[in-house]
């Protein structure tokens, strides 16, 4: 169990979420079950199995390169928290 | 001489020469109004799907196979999870289990040797956005983000910052020679990062390395790792450790500066992209792609030298510049004189180029053109002097040299009457040259024959001027 803490302390540390004790215990309880369910993986032989990247191969459509739009700047600004000219505004970012 | 050996490896992102991104039909171009050029989808709005630009892929693996990599039968991409303003998806569609090339190789010639520098993978991504840094704010333009990129990954093969450089060189050529980017370090199409490490000359293992980031040309490359070596020597020479970090080079005060590292540094959480899905790339793909690639650099070169014996500069300088080879191939398949055309392009052709701030491939002259302009001087039909002036001409308006020589009367006089009427008049009007070189004075000899030519208005054989004139003195 301390594992799981330790690791749902480490998600929602790199998703940026902040969590006060009660609701990261309630979090790593679940992030430990969904882990452990996933763990059944393990009873599988895969040994001469080929790692799978998607379901789908071959079957994605492609798109050729030419351009169009279907949306102006200022329809997809309006959902911008703010902004400056059509520049996105965001907190201060310290490098 | 140093008590360590310098291990390098390069990390470059070549932006592909696409109309549109890598998946979304956004255009790509330049300057544009900030996020003119965005969309739903690589605004990362929710329910917006991507869509891969087929181009993308097929100049990805265009780039891999000149890299001589091996491609594999399926590609797909993976997200790399990060949280910056510059991607609004929180995370870059990238390549990380089944990238489009690996194991590949470029041939560098250092000199007179040649060295196989390996490359590690070749892989697609999005590139991110670009933030604007205020007091109090950031400004955020997207148009950048979704641009299709390849990264070039190399071993850690490279062992000196001029080696870095040259390798860089090479590497820009071969992606310029295949036309899958415009490679243009200084307008941000090509960019590098590199890693340095020392250690004891013999030692196997790897030193502790460090990043370098933010050098934006070929010259800041050099001087970059150039000044990492000489950082991490001092250290090592007084008994202390190189910190791993990831340092930025500082053109203006030719240092590199360590970057506050960042928290929870490399833990990318790659995954499938469930978006999308694996591109199959057949045999049949995969041997038309490469069928169709051109002669590379390096290639081109050694055979500049082997079938028209070139001399290794004359090579080396016709096949910097992708341009220059076009011109130099289109005027040998009309069977001229090699060192003839590469002079003429070396030289007047080069200097013209530069003196008007043009790129090459702006200049209305032709292969055929440089032909006929060494054919004519071959045959002896133009002297030197004229030959000058007719390229001059088709720089300018594109007129073939045939038509300029024809139309303007410009045929070399080799007719030695006439020549000889013209050596008469020169010796009437100049008498006191004439004394000069009867009394051993030779310098005026040279006058005499450049009032000759003049007389002739650059027509007059010179050989035969000189023969005539020192005939009569
Ligand atoms: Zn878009």
């Amino acid at each position: 169990m301390h594992e799981q803490t330790d690791v749902a302390s480490h998600v929602a540390a790199l998703a940026l979420l902040h969590l006060d004790a009660q609701r990261h215990a309630a979090l790593a309880q679940q992030l430990h079950e969904i882990v452990q369910y996933a763990h059944k993986l393990y009873e599988v032989d895969v040994a001469h199995v080929d790692p799978m990247s998607h379901g789908v191969v071959a079957a994605v459509p492609w798109r050729t390169d030419t351009c169009a739009r279907d949306t102006t700047v200022e329809q997809l600004l309006h959902s911008a928290p703010a902004r400056e000219g059509t520049f996105y505004v965001v907190p201060p970012v310290i490098e | 001489m140093s008590r360590y050996e310098t291990v390098i490896g390069l990390e470059v992102h070549v932006e592909l020469k696409t109309q549109t991104k890598l998946f979304c039909r956004c255009a790509t171009s330049f300057g544009a109004q900030p996020n003119a050029h965005t969309c739903p989808v690589c605004l990362g709005h929710p329910g917006a799907l991507p869509v891969t630009n087929e181009q993308a892929v097929l100049l990805a693996l265009r780039a891999a196979l000149a890299l001589q990599c091996t491609i594999p039968p399926v590609t797909s991409f993976d997200r790399k999870n990060y949280f910056y303003p510059d991607s609004p998806k929180a995370y870059q569609i990238s390549q990380f289990a089944h990238p489009i090339g690996r194991n590949g190789v470029v041939e560098v010639a250092f000199g007179r040797t040649t060295e196989r520098i390996r490359i590690h993978q070749v892989h697609l991504e999005e590139d991110a956005g670009k933030l604007i840094h205020e007091p109090y704010r950031s400004l955020v333009d997207l148009n950048r983000a979704g641009t299709p990129l390849i990264e070039i990954v190399t071993e850690p093969d490279l062992r000196s910052a001029e080696h870095a450089k040259m390798f860089l060189e090479q590497l820009r050529d071969i992606i310029l020679y295949c036309g899958v980017s415009d490679g243009k370090m200084e307008e941000g199409s090509l960019r590098c990062d590199a890693n340095v490490s020392l250690r004891p000359i013999g030692a196997t293992t790897l030193g502790t390395k460090t990043e370098i980031k933010n050098m934006n040309s070929f010259r800041a490359v050099q001087g970059g790792i150039a000044y990492e070596v000489a950082r991490q020597t001092a250290l090592l020479d007084r008994g202390e450790r190189v910190v791993q970090q990831t340092r930025r080079w500082d053109e203006a005060q030719s240092i590199t500066i360590a970057m506050r590292s960042k928290e929870q540094a490399q833990d990318y959480r790659y995954f499938a992209d469930p978006d999308l899905g694996g591109i199959a790339l057949s045999d049949q793909l995969i041997t038309q792609v490469r069928d169709a690639l051109p002669e590379l650099p390096l290639a081109k070169r050694q055979r500049y030298e082997q079938q028209y014996g070139l001399s290794e500069y004359d090579a080396a300088s016709l096949t910097a510049h992708v341009a220059l080879t076009k011109l130099f191939d289109e005027a040998m398949a009309h069977a001229a004189d090699a060192k003839t055309v590469a002079n003429v392009l070396l030289g007047d052709v080069c200097a013209y180029a530069n003196a008007h701030d043009a790129p090459l491939s702006t200049l209305p002259i032709t292969g055929a053109h440089i032909a006929q302009l060494a054919a004519l001087l071959a045959q002896g039909t133009i002297s030197q002097p004229i030959a000058k002036k007719v390229l001059k001409q088709t720089l300018q308006t594109g007129e073939a040299p045939n038509d300029i020589v024809a139309t303007q009367g410009l045929t070399q006089i080799q007719d030695s009457d006439a020549i000889d009427a013209l050596v008469t008049q020169v010796i009437t009007a100049h008498p006191q040259s004439v004394a000069d070189v009867r009394s051993g004075k030779t310098q005026a000899l040279g006058f005499l024959v450049g009032q000759v030519m003049r007389a002739s208005q650059g027509k007059a054989n010179p050989a035969l001027v000189n023969e005539l004139l020192k005939k009569r003195l």
